[in-house]
């Protein structure tokens, strides 16, 4: 090469190389970050120390947990994906929460509730009021 | 050289680069579509040939730029220099292939103009993250086909070396906006910290090697003026066994960029700028007689700088003489093709 | 983005008279301006039509400047 090219050439790069470093920085400084979702269910009830009754179906595992001093609480363990995109729970027709896709979930019966058994639930998708699942408990 | 111009220059060496670089091609296209296969079964024919040719041209690119520090660094790099321009028309059109499939596939579609959907599709020219980074590719890819365009010796000689040099330069450009095309396309969208490596590693190689080359380069030179005892007009250059046989020693002595070769005992000097394309002679080597271009193998006679006939090129010749094993060169040149006596190196 | 229309289509004018340039070019103006382009074959002819159609006023340029200073 010529002297006077070599020179362009060095001019070029050593411009360049800062440039194209920044560039290179930048880029990569606004990937998209992945995006986290936070769980619907962080807090779960601690579970209450007795089984009184148990239901199971192929996706799922219900406990009736409780005594009489403390409250009584529904235990849902998921054993599969379930089916339905959204799972409403009604506890003798009365809402008490929506069951979210995975892990274990407990959800608190109010007294009120317990006056009579045998109880029953249903969960509910919303979008299709087919497919209701309904469980006995009868502790 | 000066005889009527054919389509593409080639020799038995030429035969056999092309042959392996298309070799290498077939081999990174097969291994990539398998791969692609493996990992995305359900990939569309479409989609396929833009990854590939997309990421070879890029490959090959950034290979190109490498080769002209690897060959100043090592002299053992100069044949990949050689034919260099085959490799890059190459680039230009595996690049092309990626642009007009893009182009069929994601512009082509619609009721506008598929060059106008390039540029209004997409309008976020003010953020870095949604870039329209097909733009910086449509620009690489025109730098490309200009150079690729203007590449038969016809240009050079009627566009004037110096513009044809320059619109060659562009190609430092052309990686810059390659650079972006892909940092603000597909790894925005991909993410993988392995293609992140990759270009990152590319980016990081071509810059040290041009940066190397360059320090090396000017610390030469000025070694070169520094070491130069004067006499008479004279520069005491080096020993003449410090010049391997066939090959040169550069000088460049009051602004005279001066190859000294030695062959057959003897020991000439002419311009070290090739008639051609301004190509360094004195990393050639002498080749049946003549000195040998590297970068398109142009050739020169030693003692007169003249190329063998039907050739009409001439470089500027050099006084030599040697004096107890030194090599001495007066660098006030004679008119092109003026036959000068070699200096003859005492056994 | 009117005036980018705009420009296409100046673009577009620019090659077509391009394409009309360049064919001439490779096939009788080359020979004019570079005794080496005499007895070239055809696809040696094609090969600088891309460069032809897309450089054309200088090519014109060199042309006529030619022309003046043969005469």
């Amino acid at each position: 090469m010529v002297p006077e090219l070599r020179k362009r050439h060095r001019i070029i790069w050593q411009i360049g190389s800062v440039l194209l470093c920044l560039g290179f920085a930048a880029a990569v400084w606004v990937l998209p970050q992945p995006v986290t979702q936070t769980q619907a269910f962080q807090k779960i009830d601690p579970p209450l120390p007795r089984i009184l009754d148990t239901q199971e179906s192929e996706e799922l595992t219900i406990n009736l947990r409780g005594d009489s001093t403390i409250g009584t609480q529904l235990e849902f363990i998921i054993k599969e994906p379930l089916a339905q995109p959204v799972a409403q729970l009604y506890w003798q027709y009365t809402f008490i929460g929506v069951l979210g896709p995975k892990g274990t979930q407990r959800f608190p019966i109010s007294g009120a509730r317990l006056a009579k058994a045998p109880y029953f639930l249903q969960i509910v998708n919303p979008f299709e009021k087919t497919g209701i699942q309904k469980f006995n408990f009868n502790p | 050289m000066s005889v009527n111009y054919t389509t593409v220059q080639w020799n038995r060496q030429k035969r056999r680069y092309d042959r392996i670089m298309g070799g290498i091609i077939a081999l990174y296209l097969l291994t990539f579509t398998l791969l692609q296969l493996a990992f995305y079964p359900l990939i569309s024919p479409e989609t396929l040939i833009i990854r590939a040719t997309g990421t070879l041209a890029f490959i090959m690119l950034q290979f190109i730029l490498c080769i002209g520090p690897m060959a100043r660094l090592d002299h053992r790099f100069l044949p990949l220099l050689y034919n260099r321009r085959h490799l890059g028309v190459t680039t230009f059109l595996i690049g092309a292939v990626h642009g007009i499939f893009n182009i069929i596939q994601f512009h082509s579609l619609g009721y506008v103009d598929p060059i106008f959907s390039v540029f209004a599709s997409n309008t976020h020219y003010g953020s870095l993250q949604d870039f329209p980074f097909q733009v910086l590719g449509f620009f690489a890819l025109l730098i490309l086909f200009l150079m690729a365009a203007t590449s038969h010796d016809f240009w050079l000689k009627n566009l004037s070396p110096r513009w044809w040099k320059s619109l060659h330069m562009l190609v430092y450009l052309a990686y810059g906006l390659l650079v972006f095309h892909v940092m603000l396309g597909a790894i925005q969208l991909e993410q993988s910290p392995m293609w992140i490596g990759f270009v990152g590693f590319g980016l990081f190689t071509l810059i040290s090697l041009h940066l190397m080359a360059a320090g090396v380069e000017k610390k030469r030179l000025q070694e070169q003026m520094d070491k130069a005892a004067v006499g008479e007009g004279f520069y005491q250059v080096c020993s003449a066994e410090d010049i391997p046989e066939n090959r040169a020693k550069m000088v460049y002595l009051e602004g005279q960029n001066i190859a000294v070769f030695r062959y057959d005992g003897k020991v000439s000097a002419v311009n070290n700028i090739c008639r051609h394309q301004h190509g360094p002679i004195g990393e050639g080597k002498i080749v049946d007689g003549c000195i040998t271009c590297p970068w398109h193998g142009y050739q020169y006679l030693p003692q007169n700088g003249q190329s063998p006939p039907p050739f009409t090129e001439k470089l500027e010749t050099y006084d030599v003489k040697i004096v107890d094993g030194m090599v001495w060169v007066n660098p006030t040149p004679y008119p092109e093709g003026t036959e000068r006596p070699a200096a003859i190196i005492q056994a | 983005m009117y005036w980018l229309q705009i420009l296409l289509y100046g673009v577009y004018a620019y090659l077509s008279l391009g394409l009309i340039f360049g064919l001439w070019f490779v096939f009788k103006g080359a020979e004019q301006i570079d005794e080496n382009m005499h007895g070239a074959t055809w696809p040696t002819r094609l090969l600088l039509l891309p460069a032809s159609i897309a450089l054309w006023v200088v090519l014109l340029k060199k042309y006529l400047k030619h022309q003046r200073h043969g005469s």
